[in-house]
């Protein structure tokens, strides 16, 4: 018990703190108090991650419902970094919006602990609570704007469709406990039809928080229509929780690598597709990177599809480099006013680099990095996503990665061609919030610092895709 | 004396489990039975683990479907609060209204 309890111990603080954030905001702190306060748990709690490990190895805590192995420790670390963001990015937007309500970091700090309930499940139990303590903030946090209809509009569809996503996942969790007679993962084997049909439900419901095609529907329009920081949080972290949970759900054994395969192929290959087509017409900043994320969601399933250890360290690699580069891409985005107003369609990019060549050169650096150009993080990300999957033998979803990372790259130069050779369509505003031109140097700082020691981020991803295997 | 066995119990979840589906995407109009679609989708689940859970003689699926319930209720509040929000900007609870974004 005290075992588990230990491992317990960063979740532990941290809904302890969740709680207390939330007493301060309703005996009257201030916005700014809390934010800090929430920042700092999120510190604390990456700290007892790196020291209350387990001693070796996967260790399980409360009759197996609970789990903590290099795996997880390493996608913790990645969800509160970019929690971390998350939270920093918003201020200043909100505050100019004046949706500057004390319930933010509340709500994302609690999305943040079903989070990291969700890549330390190993029941599927467990899993379910995980996912819908994810969800249900996410569902508020989108409806944000209350006044405004489409943010109304996000948040209801959000939770429609995301309900639905939870029921279909359900429904294959009572299939598999039916059909296996258990919910534990180390106990689940996939020697019949019930259970291969249950978990691959499972993962349907999983591929829909992933935002992955066919089930990605509601990605561009909750994007649009939630608030900006909002998508900035939708667009980082969530993804990596899901990402995690599908992972662990695939590689139990060798056998359901085998019969979960062309489920994860089917994914990969249409998210890839209509990631990268579908954005090609768009006019919305918002609208596009949500298709760019459906895209990118699938060069790391592609990479999960492998099925190797190789698979999902390229994986982890691909979806913590796409995570930075986010960061750093709606830092701008958030950062972009004209007259006081936000600027969200791509015409208003034109002529950027004119009035602001620093900006514009980090936005640029970051798009090269996105559309998979050497010598720049991204393009290391792609190139082992690739490696993992040739290696696995998965030539033709490889060679169709590569025609859709051409054509993604088109939507993602165009960008750079419109701030740099097309006519400008005005100043934006002055001057910058100080934390969103520190997230956009960092973020473009690290994608372009990437190139120095590739090994450090790799060799640590995979440490924690050994250790699953 | 008609005695049901496993299989007519998955028969009714199934046929509930449809009717909350088809709900979602066919009776589209009105967000309240929307929310009662979803609801029918989860106790349509609790039914099959029940179900399950005495067939196979194990209690885990019992304890699954109380903390289903428990989620249903925070879920039905969410909604809940997502469409009174909705009611104050638009005015109505027609999901067809709902069409500013393209979807």
């Amino acid at each position: 018990m005290i075992d588990s309890l230990y491992l317990l111990l960063p979740l532990i603080f941290m809904s302890g703190m969740t709680l207390a954030l939330l007493l301060m905001g309703s005996f009257g702190s201030d916005y700014g108090g809390i934010r800090n306060m929430a920042l700092f748990s999120l510190l604390v709690v990456g700290a007892t991650y790196m020291v209350a490990r387990p001693p070796t190895g996967a260790e399980f805590g409360f009759d197996g419902l609970f789990m903590r192995d290099g795996l997880s420790d390493f996608s913790a670390i990645l969800i509160l970094v970019g929690l971390a963001f998350a939270l920093l990015l918003s201020d200043s937007w909100l505050r100019r919006e004046t949706l500057l309500r004390r319930e933010f970091p509340v709500l994302v700090l609690f999305s943040g602990i079903g989070m990291l309930l969700m890549v330390s499940s190993s029941n599927l139990m467990t899993l379910y609570l995980a996912m819908e303590l994810q969800s249900l903030p996410l569902y508020v946090l989108a409806a944000w704007r209350t006044r405004d209809l489409l943010s109304n509009e996000a948040g209801l569809k959000y939770f429609v469709l995301g309900s639905l996503a939870s029921g279909i996942m359900l429904f294959g969790m009572s299939l598999v406990y039916g059909f296996s007679g258990t919910l534990a993962f180390t106990d689940l084997t996939l020697d019949n039809a019930g259970t291969v049909a249950g978990m691959t439900l499972v993962m349907i419901g999983l591929g829909f928080k992933l935002s992955a095609s066919p089930f990605h529907m509601w990605t561009p329009d909750v994007y649009e229509g939630a608030p900006t920081p909002v998508t900035a949080l939708f667009s980082m972290v969530p993804k990596v929780a899901a990402l995690v949970a599908l992972a662990r759900l695939y590689v139990l054994d060798a056998a359901s690598v085998e019969m979960l395969q062309s489920v994860l192929w089917f994914l990969a290959f249409l998210s890839m597709v209509w990631g990268a087509f579908a954005a090609l017409g768009q006019s919305q900043i918002k609208r596009l990177l949500a298709y760019s994320a459906i895209g990118n969601i699938g060069y790391a399933l592609m990479g999960l599809a492998s099925g190797t250890a190789l698979g999902l360290e390229s994986a982890l690699v691909y979806i913590t480099i796409y995570l930075v580069t986010m960061a750093g891409v709606f830092a701008i985005v958030l950062s972009m006013r004209r007259d006081g107003q936000p600027l969200e369609a791509l015409d208003d990019l034109r002529g950027f680099s004119e009035h602001h060549p620093v900006v514009a050169l980090l936005l640029a650096v970051l798009m090269f990095s996105a559309a998979g150009i050497p010598p720049f993080a991204g393009f290391f990300a792609k190139v082992y996503v690739f490696r993992a999957a040739l290696d696995a033998g998965l030539i033709f979803l490889a060679v169709f990665g590569a025609i859709t990372a051409v054509v993604a790259a088109f939507y993602y130069l165009r960008i750079v061609r419109l701030m740099y050779f097309d006519e400008g369509s005005g100043a934006h505003d002055r001057p910058l919030s100080p934390t969103l031109s520190f997230v956009m140097f960092l973020a473009a700082a690290l994608v372009t610092g990437f190139l120095l020691s590739p090994s450090g981020l790799v060799t640590v991803a995979r440490l924690a895709a050994l250790s699953v295997f | 004396m008609f005695n049901p066995d496993l299989l007519h119990f998955l028969v009714v979840s199934s046929i509930v489990f449809t009717i909350g589906a088809f709900g979602l995407f066919v009776g589209r109009k009105n967000l309240i039975v929307m929310l009662m679609s979803l609801e029918l989708i989860l106790l349509s689940v609790s039914l099959n683990l029940v179900s399950f859970s005495a067939h196979l003689e194990d209690l885990t699926g019992q304890v699954f479907v109380m903390f289903i319930l428990t989620v249903a209720a925070a879920e039905a509040a969410v909604g809940l609060a997502i469409l009174v929000v909705f009611f104050r900007t638009r005015g109505s609870i027609e999901v067809q209204d709902s069409d500013q974004l393209k979807g």
